[in-house]
């Protein structure tokens, strides 16, 4: 799984460190970070809290595109 | 699974395979629990041989779920890591433990007053043991979410405060 920059150029442009996020989603850091890496595939529940605290759609976010 | 042969459940049925896992797991750690409980009360500590071979799978168990849990930065789902809760588990484990050293000693002996202290010792021991070994936990799942934090700024790359300003598109 590729490493999610959309992320971290979202929280970027809302001045959130990682761990804000987290606790803004509820998560743990640990989760935000496997998230971030790609190492993690998170559940649509998850995915839609992180899109809704970053201001973001879910195809900003979680969309690869090929 | 991973290397070998393809997985051929889908996602649902991964997630359900995984339940009735999860449940035949603790299924059998609350099994051998209960087993090892009954002959200790059938037999006593004298036979204790008879039932070795179930306490050390059970203490296999319980020793994996521990490290693999602090290895993995997770306590529990619903308790905190706090000296408070350890002494209530670990009263809780302790009474239980005397209750049933009382009962086997009473049976054995038939004294109640011997069966009461016996009881009462081993109520302290587990309660002082417990705690000790649970405190070690807490110390020791603190550290290891320390570093699991410490890995992941570090591989995120972001320091506290590092993205202000903000970097667009």
């Amino acid at each position: 799984m590729a490493r999610n920059i959309a992320i971290k150029v979202a929280r970027a442009e809302k001045d959130m460190t990682q761990k804000a996020l987290a606790e803004a989603v509820g998560i743990s850091r640990q989760t935000m970070n496997a998230i971030e890496q790609g190492e993690y595939n998170p559940t649509i529940k998850l995915c839609r809290s992180i899109c809704r605290v970053l201001g973001k759609s879910l195809d900003d976010l979680f969309w690869e595109d090929e | 699974m991973k290397k070998g042969k393809k997985n051929r459940l889908d996602e649902m049925q991964e997630q359900k395979m995984l339940r009735i896992e999860h449940n035949c797991c603790w299924l059998a750690f609350f099994g051998l629990f209960a087993v090892i409980l009954v002959q200790l009360l059938y037999y006593g500590m004298e036979e204790a041989e008879r039932f070795a071979g179930e306490w050390i799978v059970f203490m296999c168990m319980a020793v994996y779920i521990v490290a693999a849990c602090i290895k993995n930065g997770i306590w529990d789902r619903r308790l905190r890591p706090s000296f408070q809760t350890n002494l209530y588990a670990s009263a809780a484990g302790g009474l239980a433990g005397g209750f049933i050293r009382f009962l086997a000693t009473y049976r054995e002996c038939g004294d109640l007053w011997t069966a009461l202290r016996i009881g009462g010792i081993v109520f302290l021991c587990i309660l002082v043991v417990c705690t000790a070994v649970m405190s070690l936990g807490v110390f020791l799942y603190r550290k290891r979410v320390e570093r699991l934090d410490a890995e992941a700024e570090m591989e995120s790359g972001d320091e506290e405060g590092e993205e202000t300003g903000g970097n667009g598109k």
